[in-house]
C-alpha cells in the first residue's frame, strides 16, 4: 500500500535517502526528508535512523537550539523557554545552555565539517533547572540535561555550582550525542572509558576554542568553576594530571588514573568509565601538547576521525591507540610530526601502539553517508 | 509506655569518597544493633487505631545506599538507620520504602539503554526482618523509588557538613 503512493518508499534504502538530504536539490531535499520520516514510522526503524522522525523537514547547515525548563522536576523535555533566534532570557542557566550548545556545534561545523551531532543538522535540545539540588549534567540519548547543583542550599553548604556554568561540560554532554552516531561505544569498561574520554576531549576543545588558547596555554580541567569555593578542588578531572582536580574532605580524592599501571578494575560506574577515562585522557593531552598550535587543529581531527570512521563498539584502549595512530599517518604521513607525537602520547600512559592492524577489529567502518 | 526512642545510633555519614575513606559501609559496623528499639509512631501504614498513637516493638530500619557514575564519576555512600532520626523522618522512610515496594522489586533495574553520565545507585534495605538489595540506573528506577533515592539524597546533602 504505502509503496503504491510512495514509489521510492520501499527501494530506497536510508542512507541514499540521507545522502539527498545532503546532496540534493531543494525539492529533493525535502522529499527525502519526507521520507525518510515516513518510512521510520512505518518501519519502527527508530533506532537505526536516530530521532529523524523529530527532526521533520530541519533545512541543514544550520544551528537549531532549544533549551527547556524542567522547572525543577523530572519531566523532559519540560517548558520550551528558548528557541533558536530568540535573545537571552536573562536565566544564566537557560543561556548558558544556548550558548554552550552554540559554540559546541560550531566547534564541530568549523573545525571538523561536522553539522550537529548527527551530521544531519539534528536539532539541540537541552533542559535546565532538572531536579532540585541535582548535581548532575547528563545525555538522555537524545539531548541534553542539566542541574543546578546545590542551589537549594544556604550559600555557605553549596559545593556545587550550577552544571552549565562550565562550557566544556556542555560540549562533554554533546558529544556523547556524536559518539552515540558514530562509533556508538558501549558505556562499560575500556570502551566506556573511551567514551567518557572522547567527551572531555571535544569538551576541553570547546573551551580552549572558546578562549582561543593553544595546548600550551589550555589548563586542560574538565568542570572547572562547577565547585564552590566551599571545596578543595580546582575541577572535576585534569587531562594534564589526572588524579589531581580536587581533594577534599567531603568530597573525597579525584580518583583518575593518567598512567596503565593505575588503572582501577572496579565494579561500580560501569566498570570505572569516569575514572579510567584518564588513561587516554593524559595521552590526548600528551599528543596535542608535543604538537603544540591550537589543539583542535591536528591532534582534535585525528581523534575526530577515528571516532567518526574507526573506533567500534567495543574499541578499547589499545585500538584507540592503535588507530589514532594510524589515523595520523593518513592524515599527515607515515612518521610525520604528528603521528610521532600519538605514538609518543600514547607511549607516556603506557600503551605502545601497534602498527599493523592485527586484530581485525576497529577496520574501516563503512558509513553511510560522507 | 516508652515513648523514648533509643538513639544514639548511626548518623547519617553521606557523600564519602570511598578512594579517599576506604569502605565507607563499615560505618554500620561500628553501631550497636537497633532492634528492639521503642518509638512511637502512629501505624496508619496498617490501618489500624485510626491515627491513633501507640507504641510498637519495631525493628530498626536500616538503608545503605551507594551512588556511583554521574558527570563527576565520584563514589558516594552512607547508611541510615532509622534509630538515628527523628520520628516524623523515620516514619516518612518506612512509607517511602514501602511505597516503592522495594522488597518486591527486582535485584537488578537496568537502564533503558542509550544515554551517558547517568546516576547508578545501589540500596540495601533492612525492615522488619527482610533485607533487600536493588541496584538501578537512575533512568529504571520507578518513580515510587526515585522518590524514596530522593530522600536518601538530601538527607544526606542536609547532613554532609
Amino acid at each position: 500500500m504505502i509503496c503504491r503512493r510512495h514509489p521510492f518508499l520501499c527501494i530506497v534504502p536510508p542512507h541514499i535517502l540521507k545522502e539527498v538530504t545532503q546532496k540534493g536539490t531543494d525539492r529533493q531535499k525535502e522529499w527525502a526528508w519526507r521520507t525518510l520520516t515516513m518510512s521510520e514510522q512505518v518501519r519502527g526503524q527508530r533506532q537505526a535512523l536516530g530521532t529523524i522522525a523529530a527532526l521533520g523537514v530541519t533545512p541543514v547547515g544550520q544551528k537549531r537550539r532549544s533549551v527547556y525548563d524542567a522547572e525543577h522536576g523530572d519531566v523532559l523535555p519540560g517548558r520550551l523557554v528558548r528557541a533558536e533566534g530568540d535573545g537571552p532570557t536573562g536565566d544564566s542557566a537557560v543561556d548558558e545552555a544556548f550558548d554552550g550548545a552554540g559554540v559546541t556545534y560550531d566547534l564541530y561545523d568549523q573545525e571538523f565539517g561536522r553539522n550537529s551531532i548527527d551530521d544531519l543538522g539534528l536539532r539541540l535540545d537541552s533542559t535546565v533547572h532538572y531536579l532540585e539540588g541535582y548535581d548532575n549534567a547528563f545525555w538522555t540519548g537524545a539531548q541534553m540535561v542539566y542541574g543546578d547543583g546545590d542551589e537549594d542550599l544556604p550559600e555557605e553548604e553549596r559545593l556545587w555550582n550550577r552544571f552549565t556554568s562550565a562550557v566544556d561540560v556542555i560540549g562533554h554532554e554533546l558529544t556523547h550525542g556524536v559518539t552515540q552516531y558514530e562509533a556508538n561505544l558501549a558505556y562499560r569498561s575500556q570502551s566506556g572509558a573511551v567514551n567518557e574520554s572522547i567527551s572531555d576531549v571535544f569538551g576541553s576543545l570547546v573551551k580552549q576554542k572558546t578562549l582561543g588558547q593553544t595546548a600550551d596555554q589550555a589548563d586542560w580541567l574538565i568542570g572547572e568553576g562547577l565547585f564552590t569555593s566551599n571545596v578543595n578542588g580546582v575541577a572535576l578531572r585534569s587531562m594534564k594530571e589526572p588524579g589531581t582536580a580536587y581533594d577534599d574532605p567531603v568530597l573525597g580524592k579525584d580518583p583518575q588514573p593518567g598512567h596503565m599501571n593505575d588503572y582501577q578494575n572496579v565494579p561500580y560506574d560501569n566498570g570505572g568509565v569516569h575514572i579510567n577515562s584518564g588513561i587516554p585522557n593524559h595521552a590526548f593531552y600528551f599528543v596535542a601538547t608535543e604538537i603544540g598550535g591550537h589543539a583542535w587543529d591536528q591532534a582534535g581531527q585525528i581523534w575526530y576521525v577515528t571516532l567518526r570512521d574507526r573506533l567500534r563498539r567495543n574499541s578499547d584502549f589499545q585500538d584507540a591507540a592503535n588507530l589514532t595512530f594510524r589515523v595520523a599517518g593518513e592524515l599527515y604521513g607515515a612518521e610525520s610530526t604528528e603521528q610521532q607525537a600519538v605514538r609518543n602520547g600514547w607511549a607516556q600512559v603506557g600503551i605502545g601502539v601497534v602498527a599493523a592492524a592485527a586484530k581485525g577489529r576497529g577496520k574501516k567502518k563503512k558509513r553511510a553517508v560522507r | 509506655m516508652k515513648i523514648r526512642k533509643k538513639g544514639a545510633l548511626l548518623s547519617l555519614r553521606g557523600w564519602h569518597n570511598t578512594m579517599l575513606c576506604g569502605a565507607v559501609l563499615v560505618l554500620s559496623a561500628a553501631v550497636p544493633p537497633a532492634q528492639g528499639a521503642r518509638f512511637l509512631v502512629s501505624d496508619r501504614s496498617r490501618g489500624t487505631a485510626q491515627g491513633d498513637v501507640q507504641t510498637l516493638e519495631r525493628k530498626t530500619l536500616k538503608v545503605q545506599w551507594e551512588r556511583t557514575g554521574g558527570f563527576a564519576g565520584m563514589r558516594m555512600a552512607g547508611s541510615i538507620d532509622s534509630g538515628s532520626l527523628s520520628d516524623a523522618e523515620a516514619r516518612r522512610l518506612r512509607e517511602l520504602v514501602e511505597a516503592a515496594g522495594f522488597f518486591e522489586l527486582p535485584e537488578e533495574l537496568a537502564g533503558p539503554g542509550g544515554g551517558a553520565d547517568r546516576f547508578l545507585y545501589t540500596l540495601t534495605v533492612e525492615m522488619d526482618g527482610r533485607r533487600h538489595t536493588v541496584r538501578t540506573a537512575e533512568a529504571a528506577a520507578p518513580a515510587a523509588l526515585r522518590s524514596l533515592i530522593r530522600w536518601l539524597t538530601n538527607t544526606a546533602r542536609a547532613r554532609r557538613r
